[in-house]
């Protein structure tokens, strides 16, 4: 039997599936193997799933065990000589770009795969600092970074959410100063967004695109989010999953220009894994008819 | 009624505690390096069962250095789950004497000196499931000094079992192997451990692993060895991907072998030793490659020096001008827990005595090549004095008036050496034997010809009487080739090159009267 904690689901094999056309568009496009950082825990499925694709892995692990199991499989797959396991917490290893045996992170990456417990603010600073950290040092280098968040329980500052949520408003509001009918169309949305009835998985849908495209615009990159994926996981744990592509703008000294608008992000489709297919969710998020 | 006897340890006692393990993390091992070679042999020793049961094709230990561990991985057999737990058993193993390269049961928790953690996976073949066993050796030498400080004790069996953790797994059921991970690197051993290419080297020379396909001669003396020693295997074995081989050097030439019979019962051979003299003269370089190194199993016990001075009473530097390897045949000569020497027996001092056979024979080959070596190198030599001796006479050089002695005697050194050894030069070698021949012939001519150029006063040779000089400039050029001679009496090449110089210089300043 595999470890409760990191059994797999049908619908998480679904969403590594979508993940996969992500993955061999990026291998195309690149015309050669890729690198790969990640937490792939000790049964390396995503490692196996896209072995064709990629040439050097770093696996970043903080159990003992798992590392264990992760150097297991990747013997016994012929993977040893091309997998670096980098022991400890992955915020702390993002942020200072080693673990505290000194093994350090390979920079640049191809396609980065965070699978955290918690959303983007967990632990408050820490990991928004840790995601940071890895744009920065990605610098120059286009890559897909994917991220998987178990948002079982709202274990985040709400007020960080909000406040993060009134600037996008804000934002949004610039470009109206006007037109208050849409001026009014647009606090709703933000306030259906900030509202406590939102379930969790609506109010991320948004919420983490828009903070990677801020904090990676800022930092010379365009950035593009695919449509989040909601999926029940192990124990039936809700987990959302996204797909965001951030390109270097060459003549970008200060902040990138993405194609991709904050309307579009907004008005981006949730999609649901389930019952062995991934498909857009029936329910949605209010759009923005503007 | 005879009183029955007590027993010496009652029986509710515990017979061994907790500092056996201290003892053991305290360091059986002063080579760090023989900690991965504990472990290797029993990965190859599980490969070895595994290939005896003729099911795969492929066999191979794998070493991964990821720090802060290192794991060392084979496709052997692997340990059901009995097997493993007996794993915790100190000093526990039904390997036998002579099959196995390890059977005392200590190697396996060799470990323990080096990380805090020991942990060994397993899954045997046909059981879909691996087992893992955690070793928990920091926790355990703590909790024996934490117990030492109140004079207490803890008995081994509580202590094992209080922090070692035995679990399962599903896998798949073809699957058969079993991986050792030493986590958590000690700092005392973490620079020996780390260093790669020191660890790389360090299995290179001892491990039972295969010689390199770029060395030539690998497969002619691998194929000897499988015909005379019964136990020879060799095992693939790679670290951090990096395929690993047994050293060798290009410069030697082809093998040889020497069986070494069995005094006792001369029928039964003891040791069978291939090697490869040195093509080049002396040792071969670099010197830790150089020399013999006894093999058990395939795998090194003691090094160069071991053999040198364990077989060699004479002349041992001359074990350096060869490369090669004594298998040993009779398992009942067996390696110490170090692997440095053999244990001390009847059996091993007389397979020393026995092996200098081979001391012998390579003594004798290395005197006979260092002959046939030195007259060669006196035909060289003697074909460049000639050719510059006769140079010179061709160009009528004046230095031949003043250092006819010199050149004297070049050439009859020249003759004597050629002709004391040129009987050193093996028959077949034709092409060096008629050199000879020719040498000594022309530097006879020669000889004969520059004792001329003094005794007959050749004026073509005089450059005072060629360059027409008076007998002012005359006794200047006297003083200054004396003056020359003098300083340089110890320099004779120095002495030829200045005088040359000198008189090229010579006529340069004096063109027309040189003409």
């Amino acid at each position: 039997m595999l470890p409760k904690k990191y059994a797999t689901t049908e619908n998480k094999e679904r969403v590594r599936d979508e993940d996969t056309e992500w993955i061999k568009k990026e291998f195309v496009r690149k015309k050669r193997l890729l690198s790969y950082l990640g937490m792939p825990s000790g049964e390396i499925r995503d490692i196996l799933a896209w072995r064709n694709y990629f040439g050097r892995y770093t696996a970043v692990e903080i159990d003992v065990q798992e590392r264990n199991k992760i150097m297991l499989n990747a013997i016994t797959n012929c993977l040893s000589d091309k997998i670096r396991i980098l022991f400890g917490d992955i915020e702390d290893i993002l942020i200072t770009g080693k673990d505290k045996h000194d093994n350090k992170l390979q920079f640049p990456y191809d396609v980065v795969f965070l699978d955290c417990f918690g959303t983007i603010l967990y632990q408050e600073l820490k990991r928004i600092k840790a995601i940071t950290s890895l744009i920065e040092k990605q610098k120059g280098t286009p890559f897909l970074l994917l991220l998987t968040f178990n948002i079982r329980e709202r274990n985040y500052c709400i007020q960080s959410v909000n406040m993060t949520f009134d600037k996008l408003e804000k934002e949004l509001s610039g470009f109206y100063l006007r037109d208050d009918r849409k001026k009014k169309q647009i606090a709703d949305i933000i306030a259906w967004y900030k509202s406590d009835k939102t379930e969790e998985m609506y109010r991320q849908k948004l919420f983490t695109p828009y903070f990677i495209k801020t904090m990676a615009e800022e930092r010379g990159f365009k950035v593009h989010a695919y449509s989040p994926i909601f999926y029940l996981g192990f124990n039936n744990s809700p987990m959302i999953h996204f797909a965001i592509r951030l390109t270097p703008e060459d003549e970008a000294p200060t902040k990138a220009v993405s194609t991709q608008t904050i309307f579009d992000i907004i008005n981006l489709n949730l999609k649901e894994a389930s019952k062995g297919k991934v498909s857009v969710r029936k329910q949605q998020a209010p759009p923005l008819n503007i | 009624m005879t009183k029955k006897s007590e027993p010496i340890i009652k029986s509710k006692d515990e017979y061994a505690y907790g500092h056996i393990i201290k003892a053991l993390a305290g360091g059986l091992y002063p080579n760090k390096f023989h900690v991965i070679r504990e472990y290797i042999q029993n990965a190859f020793d599980a490969v070895i069962s595994w290939k005896a049961t003729g099911n795969d094709k492929e066999f191979s230990i794998t070493v991964t250095i990821q720090k802060p561990s290192i794991f060392i991985y084979d496709n052997g057999t692997g340990m059901d789950r009995h097997t493993l737990n007996e794993y915790r058993k100190v000093g526990f193993s039904k390997k036998v004497i002579g099959e196995s390269v390890g059977f005392r049961g200590i190697g396996k928790l060799a470990g323990i000196s080096v990380a805090k953690k020991l942990i060994v996976t397993t899954s045997p073949f046909g059981v879909a499931e691996k087992y893992t066993l955690v070793f928990d050796a920091e926790a355990m030498l703590k909790e024996i000094d934490e117990l030492k400080k109140k004079r207490a004790n803890i008995p081994l069996n509580t202590l094992i079992e209080k922090h070692t953790k035995l679990s399962s797994d599903a896998e798949d059921k073809d699957k058969h192997y079993t991986m050792v991970e030493l986590h958590d690197i000690k700092a005392d051993s973490k620079k020996i451990l780390f260093d790669k290419p020191k660890l790389k080297d360090y299995v290179s020379k001892n491990a039972p692993i295969p010689f390199n396909p770029h060395f030539t001669h690998g497969k002619d003396i691998e194929e000897n060895i499988k015909k005379f020693v019964p136990d020879y295997e060799a095992v693939e074995l790679s670290i951090d991907g990096e395929k690993i081989y047994k050293p060798f050097s290009a410069d030697i030439k082809a093998p040889q072998y020497i069986s070494v019979p069995d005094s006792k019962n001369p029928k039964r051979f003891v040791a069978y030793c291939w090697y490869c003299e040195n093509k080049d003269k002396g040792q071969i370089k670099p010197i830790d490659i150089s020399g013999f190194v006894y093999r058990y199993k395939n795998f090194a016990v003691g090094d160069n020096y071991l053999t040198r001075t364990t077989i060699w009473d004479t002349s041992s530097h001359l074990s350096f001008y060869y490369i090669g390897e004594i298998y040993i045949i009779d398992s009942t000569i067996v390696p110490t827990s170090q692997r440095d020497d053999f244990e001390q027996s009847t059996t091993r001092d007389r397979f020393y005595k026995d092996a200098k056979v081979i001391a012998t024979n390579l003594n004798v080959i290395a005197h006979e090549s260092s002959d046939i070596r030195r007259a060669a190198d006196y035909v060289a030599k003697g074909v460049e004095t000639i050719s510059s001796i006769d140079k010179d006479i061709k160009n009528k050089e004046p230095s031949l008036k003043d250092l006819g002695v010199q050149k004297i005697a070049k050439l009859v050194n020249v003759i004597e050496n050629i002709e004391k050894r040129k009987k050193n030069i093996p028959k077949k070698d034709k092409k060096t034997k008629l050199l000879a021949e020719r040498v000594v012939k022309e530097a006879k001519k020669l000889l004969k010809e520059v004792k001329d150029v003094g005794e007959l006063e050749k004026e073509e040779f005089d450059i005072v009487k060629k360059l027409k000089l008076d007998n002012q400039a005359e006794q200047v050029y006297s003083v200054a080739v004396r003056t020359f001679k003098d300083y340089f009496v110890d320099n004779p090449d120095e002495l030829e090159s200045l005088l040359k110089a000198f008189h090229q210089n010579l006529v340069k300043a004096f063109p027309k009267k040189a003409e």
